[in-house]
């Protein structure tokens, strides 16, 4: 399963209907084609590429909150650097 | 942060036809709930692994219910196998309308920005958030949160929209119904019921593609002019007969981190997801004899679903009148039934209390209890595991459809050994390979590199 990290929007191209969203403080361009009325400062949930859906910026921190806690105990295992490697684990 | 997303990095080697398949994903990121009461559980888990949340918070309620030896009445169950389905629908319309026709159609996607599909896949995401609030996505009420305490059950009868308007099953039933009829005017262009009675061979799918104006119809008519119906065709069984009992000895073993990375089934890899499901419709059954696995063989597995989770759909808001009766006969009973026995359904779309191996996790098998949840996702079956003590989440495994199909020997790797073993340009493998990935549908984002 994958991991669905928010996302904010720090800017909106409505010509294009693209945006460019904060990941974990990695700028990077999104499709808003699949939702209605995001506005600058939104969180969204992202996938390949499209914004999929909003959230609240409470739910935003809640999930954010959780995915820093998975970091810090993939940090402690020592996974973090290269992620879990799924040969290597065989 | 980001990198905690993950992504498959996937090599073919042209020469040698040799595939490598490798995961960054953080399978352990459930770890994240141990501690926590299930109550807490129930609720983050849809958020953090949102693309099928849906599946997931269907799986998740089961597993912690079955823990606790409760078991959700039969109108909730219902309800969240039909929210499942739409989901399933969702999923399958954006591979179909959106993903495919990038890679079999590159040239027309290209020459037409945005994709000419998008205002229909915008509709269908719409329509799918409009569904989720008009059956009680964040309410107390919501079907897919299992309720242990408290005075309400989270029967259907008893969903309160976002607006605090008490709805009714007619209203789900009638939403329902609505979002169904977006596989008629997206995908088959006819009754899904009639469809899947009418299409049952390879020449009633031929006659539905010359006539169908549809999306899925024209990627159908293109795979059979360019030669690509057997593309990717490989001898990896479907995943079958998979056992509760199975699933817990491997889950509470010493090694269970191993079996949620690579997971394999009776000494082999297996296929999960919609090609393994669907294979028992007639039109799938005669592809699987004359092509095998490969990409046409595919594309009508995804429309076979497509089909009954639309005819399920449209028959539930059918039945709701039936529906009203049942409703009205629960919320005599508000109470959760306690679960009667361990029991797996045969659509696998409900939980199932394990034989529970307390010995081999480690735990007291007077204060630990293990629930075992399942769910059929869009991209395959979804198994959850939890071990509560003490009113709290001691340990929590999730076994995702992407594990089994991108397992370095499974369906992906011998699906694209086989594609390079036909002969093609190194051009052309790398779009045929990106084809048969987008084909088995992984949940994450994934590097092609061809050689």
């Amino acid at each position: 399963m994958c991991l669905a990290i928010p996302a904010q929007i720090l800017e909106i191209d409505a010509e294009t209907d693209m945006a460019t969203v904060s990941l974990s403080g990695v700028r990077r361009p999104v499709s808003l084609a699949l939702i209605d009325d995001a506005e600058v400062g939104d969180y969204v949930l992202v996938h390949v590429g499209y914004a999929l859906n909003r959230i609240s910026a409470e739910e935003a921190e809640r999930t954010l909150a959780m995915i820093r806690e998975i970091g810090e105990l993939e940090q402690d295992e020592g996974m973090a650097q290269a992620g879990l490697d799924v040969e290597g684990n065989r | 942060m980001s990198e905690l997303s993950g992504h498959l990095a996937i090599k073919v080697e042209a020469a040698s036809a040799a595939v490598t398949i490798r995961s960054s994903r953080v399978l352990a990121a459930t770890r994240v709930f141990a501690g926590k009461p299930p109550d807490e559980v129930v609720r983050q888990l849809p958020m953090l692994f949102s693309l099928c949340g849906t599946a997931q918070a269907a799986a998740c309620a089961d597993a912690c219910e079955r823990a606790l030896g409760l078991t959700a009445e039969e109108p909730v169950r219902r309800r969240r196998q039909q929210l499942v389905q739409a989901e399933t629908i969702k999923e399958h319309l954006w591979r179909l309308l959106l993903d495919w026709p990038k890679v079999v159609a590159p040239t027309v996607v290209q020459a037409a920005r945005p994709s000419p599909a998008m205002p229909a896949m915008a509709q269908v995401m719409q329509r799918f958030v409009s569904l989720r609030q008009t059956v009680g996505e964040g309410t107390d009420a919501d079907p897919l949160r299992p309720r242990w305490s408290g005075p309400a059950p989270s029967i259907p009868d008893a969903v309160l929209p976002a607006s605090g308007r008490r709805d009714t099953p007619d209203q789900a039933a009638a939403a329902f119904c609505d979002f169904a009829g977006l596989v008629r005017e997206y995908a088959l262009q006819s009754d899904p019921a009639d469809w899947l009675a009418a299409v049952d061979s390879t020449d009633a799918l031929m006659r539905w593609a010359e006539d169908a104006p549809t999306t899925p119809a024209q990627l159908l008519r293109t795979l059979m002019a360019e030669g690509l119906a057997d593309c990717g065709a490989n001898p990896v069984p479907r995943l079958a007969g998979i056992s509760i009992d199975g699933l817990e000895q491997r889950l509470a073993c010493p090694d269970a981190e191993a079996f949620v990375a690579a997971p394999q089934w009776q000494g082999g890899c297996r296929e999960t997801g919609p090609l393994s499901r669907a294979a028992s419709h007639p039109l799938v059954v005669a592809l699987l004899a004359d092509l095998g696995n490969g990409l046409l063989t595919r594309l009508a597995a995804l429309l076979v679903e497509l089909g009954w989770a639309a005819s399920s759909l449209q028959s539930a808001a059918g039945d709701s009148a039936d529906a009203t009766r049942a409703f009205k006969a629960a919320e005599s009973d508000r109470a959760l039934a306690p679960a009667p026995e361990p029991i797996m359904e045969p659509a696998a779309t409900s939980g199932a209390s394990a034989g529970l191996a307390f010995s081999a996790a480690g735990l007291d098998p007077d204060a630990a209890e293990v629930g075992i949840g399942l769910s059929e996702a869009a991209r395959g079956l979804l198994v959850h595991r939890v071990v509560i003590a003490d009113a709290l989440v001691q340990r929590y495994q999730v076994v995702a459809p992407t594990e089994w199909n991108f397992h370095p020997e499974g369906v992906v790797a011998q699906g694209l050994a086989a594609i390079a073993r036909s002969g093609v340009s190194i051009a052309e493998l790398e779009r045929l390979a990106h084809l048969y990935i987008t084909a088995v549908d992984p949940c994450v984002e994934y590097q092609l590199s061809v050689s």
